[in-house]
């Protein structure tokens, strides 16, 4: 497994061996620091190293800024291995024009093979490296290690971006509104979390999680689940580059510990274990008041001892059905249509799906109860 | 010759919402089955209720687009060729993805009309191009796309684009929000979104607080003021967000466009259109300020909405008309209590409103009346204009 850094300068550049380089451009990358030619430079002292470099491209633009840049991108450095990109299009443009490596992004979404699948169809052998959605756990990360045949990048420490708008959100904030940054912590009551980082830049408003996404105790579960490349984005912490780069040529518990001493972030291991992010979902739902096929009507309102008032559903209802009735909170009761009156309550043989009518009362019947046929 | 008019697309966040939105006039609506969507605590569809649905739908001449949005995991995919296959079988017109691994599959075990979500934050033509390659006939663009920009991809691209013209907004790009993921253990982009960009943030600069800010919370997009630059270029989809929303929303925002859409269909200009009209009925409806977002130039910070409750509106939801014939006369559910002095008036699908006396209101079973509960029945005289599925709304006392 190698390690993946960003390059942010040339002083920084003598630390680095046997890495994977990414530069990060303005005006391409929404968080990065270099102008063209500044970043240019430092992917040619990079490969003058012997180091591998590419080219990073997540920012997401309109058609208008897309088409302007990419005409910056015609005249592609050939410095560069690799491109990485995040949007379809990005994908599809650098396919169709360029000639280097793709690198995708897919760290949003993209959490089943066949979502791979796709692109693997679409790019061919062009496509050389995944990296990963940080949502995904050790287990899956794995299996499809065996089973898509792509080396795969993971960010084992560093930022872990929540939210990315394009609009300007700080700026107005600010007490000096004028300029192109704006850097600030956000909490809130509403969430068990305080401290988040903001940034506000020419891409837009970016949102992180108050801990780090560290995952360097699990080096060695990385190295063996067979992930090929492990990210470490320290542009936040600059001045611990030598730490960065000690864990990575020496990784240990002794590099490792000193890195964590010196990074000013929590580190948090997030879904990298397992992720149970779907389990509160049925607890955002009645399961009582469940979606059973076999639902023949529901209770619009009961007056008591007297009728219960109903909307048909499905097949239709006949004078003398046995029904089972079940509740909002789940009770059962029996109930036997020994009437059956329509919309102006003139007595009927039966109802069909869709209108409303009224039944024998029965009790712990409530609006919003279910009606089955036995 | 026809003159081109844009498909209004209404949300249907349940069976009754889609029959309200059909019966208002939508020309097509978007729903969910049980799974794969990103409203996980809406109703939904079970397949009966969409087979339902889409008769309904069809019937009257209108299109059901069902939502497979969410961005499965490896897991969720094991009863999708299964649901694909039944959404075949009953005809539905098209299903609307954001991952690319269910776009596959719906290729595979369709076929089926594919659109694009707005989820997939499509953005320029070479994303439009990249999932035409994928076989979408589709594309929801992105909010963050104008719609002098989106005419010119459905021209480049000889896609069809789908823009939201009105509802509330996701204030990131869509797809690309994990804060429930990470700090709720929500999945958004399964349907688990807790909607932590309308929280209240203390937001420290370096050199001073800013208290109390509702800075990620985006004012609700009303594009109706920019519907003649939809139809200008072209868009062939205009589409009302809102699955979890009432009745009342449905029938409001798609009686509106409906109308306005009509207006221009029969006229072929907008001269002397009834804006204020329109607007006024539109804004009647709880909502978050208005903003037209990026549909004429990217949104700015004007666009925020830095309040936490929605603008009160003068009006809420009565109820929906159940049953109405003149020898029956009308039949009420209601959605919330009121007495004999309550202004209601009935939304008709054609015309003006139709006042409601509450004076002459009786329970089901023709015994007297004097306030209304609640998830309770009520019966009006018959009054001319009354339909089933009509909703009416409840004037309230400010």
């Amino acid at each position: 497994m190698k390690g993946a850094v960003y390059l942010i300068s040339i002083d920084e550049l003598a630390l680095w061996k046997d890495v994977d380089c990414i530069i990060a451009m303005k005006e391409f990358s929404r968080r990065g620091t270099l102008d063209w030619d500044s970043g240019c430079a430092l992917a040619i002292a990079a490969k003058e190293k012997g180091l591998s470099v590419s080219f990073e491209w997540d920012a997401l633009m309109e058609e208008p800024r897309f088409r302007d840049l990419t005409l910056k991108l015609k005249n592609f450095p050939a410095v560069f291995d690799a491109i990485r990109v995040r949007d379809a299009g990005a994908a599809w443009w650098a396919r169709e024009n360029l000639t280097c490596d793709i690198h995708l992004l897919l760290e949003a979404g993209h959490h089943n093979q066949m979502a791979i699948e796709s692109w693997k169809q679409r790019l061919g052998t062009r496509l050389t490296r995944i990296a990963l959605s940080p949502e995904l756990p050790l287990p899956v990360i794995r299996q499809w290690r065996q089973q898509l045949g792509l080396p795969l990048e993971v960010m084992a420490l560093g930022p872990l971006l929540l939210f990315h708008s394009p609009r300007p959100l700080l700026s107005s904030l600010a007490s000096a509104p004028e300029g192109n940054e704006w850097k600030a912590t956000g909490a809130s009551e509403e969430s068990p979390h305080k401290g988040f980082p903001l940034q506000e830049n020419a891409h837009g408003t970016l949102m992180f999680h108050p801990k780090d996404l560290g995952l360097l105790e699990r080096w060695s579960d990385m190295q063996t689940a067979g992930i090929d490349f492990a990210r470490i984005d320290h542009r936040l912490q600059t001045s611990v580059a030598t730490l960065v780069a000690n864990f990575i040529s020496r990784p240990g518990d002794e590099t490792r510990e000193a890195l964590k001493q010196a990074w000013n972030t929590d580190w948090m291991r997030g879904y990298w274990d397992v992720n149970k992010s779907d389990v509160l979902f049925n607890k955002l739902k009645n399961q009582h008041l469940g979606h059973d096929e076999r639902i023949c009507g529901e209770v619009l309102e009961g007056k008591r001892e007297s009728w219960l008032a109903i909307r048909v559903r499905g097949p239709g209802l006949t004078r003398g059905a046995d029904l089972r009735v079940i509740n909002p909170k789940g009770e059962e009761r029996s109930l036997k249509l020994s009437w059956l009156k329509d919309d102006a309550f003139n007595s009927v043989e039966s109802l069909s799906e869709g209108q409303v009518g009224f039944i024998p009362w029965s009790s712990g019947a409530p609006s919003r109860s279910k009606l089955h046929l036995t | 010759m026809e003159r081109f008019t844009p498909e209004l697309l209404a949300p249907a966040g349940n069976l009754d919402k889609l029959k309200t939105a059909v019966l208002y006039g939508a020309d097509a609506v978007y729903c969910a089955g049980q799974d794969y969507g990103l409203r996980a605590a809406a109703d939904n569809f079970t397949r009966e209720e969409l087979a339902i649905g889409v008769g309904f739908a069809h019937q009257r001449g209108a299109k059901v687009y069902v939502v497979l949005n969410g961005f499965l995991h490896d897991e969720d995919l094991l009863e999708l060729p299964s649901f694909i296959q039944y959404l075949k079988s009953i005809l539905v017109d098209a299903v609307i993805v954001s991952d690319p691994g269910v776009a596959l599959l719906v290729r595979e075990h369709g076929p089926i009309p594919l659109h694009v979500s707005t989820q997939a934050s499509v953005l320029n033509l070479a994303g439009v191009l990249a999932w035409k390659e994928l076989g979408a006939t589709r594309v929801v663009l992105g909010r963050e796309v104008t719609v002098h920009d989106a005419g010119a991809l459905q021209r480049l691209s000889g896609v069809e684009m789908e823009q939201f013209v009105h509802g509330a907004m996701c204030m990131a790009y869509s797809g690309h929000c994990v804060i429930s993921n990470f700090t709720q253990g929500r999945d958004s982009n399964r349907g688990g979104c807790a909607h932590s960009c309308r929280f209240s943030y203390d937001i420290q600069f370096e050199d001073f607080k800013h208290e109390s800010s509702f800075f990620m919370s985006s004012k609700d997009l009303e594009g109706l003021s920019v519907l003649p630059r939809f139809v200008q270029e072209g868009i062939v989809s205009l589409k009302v967000e809102g699955r979890m929303k009432s009745p009342l929303y449905a029938a409001t925002t798609t009686r509106v466009y409906r109308r306005a859409l009509d207006f221009w269909k029969e006229h072929g200009h907008w001269d002397n259109a009834p804006w204020g009209e329109w607007q006024e009925e539109l804004r009647r409806l709880p909502h978050r300020d208005a903003t037209e977002a990026s549909l004429v130039e990217p949104a700015g910070a004007d666009s925020i909405f830095d309040e936490r409750e929605h603008v009160d509106s003068a009006w809420g939801m009565a109820g929906v008309v159940l049953s109405a014939a003149p020898e029956r006369g009308v039949l009420l559910e209601c959605k919330q209590s009121f007495d004999q002095d309550a202004r209601l008036e009935a939304l008709t699908f054609e015309g003006e409103t139709v006042t409601l006396s509450a004076r002459e209101m009786l329970a089901p079973d023709y015994t007297a009346l004097i306030r209304s509960k609640p998830s309770s029945l009520v019966r009006f005289p018959w009054t001319p204009g009354l339909a089933a599925g009509q909703v009416v709304r409840l004037g309230k006392t400010l």
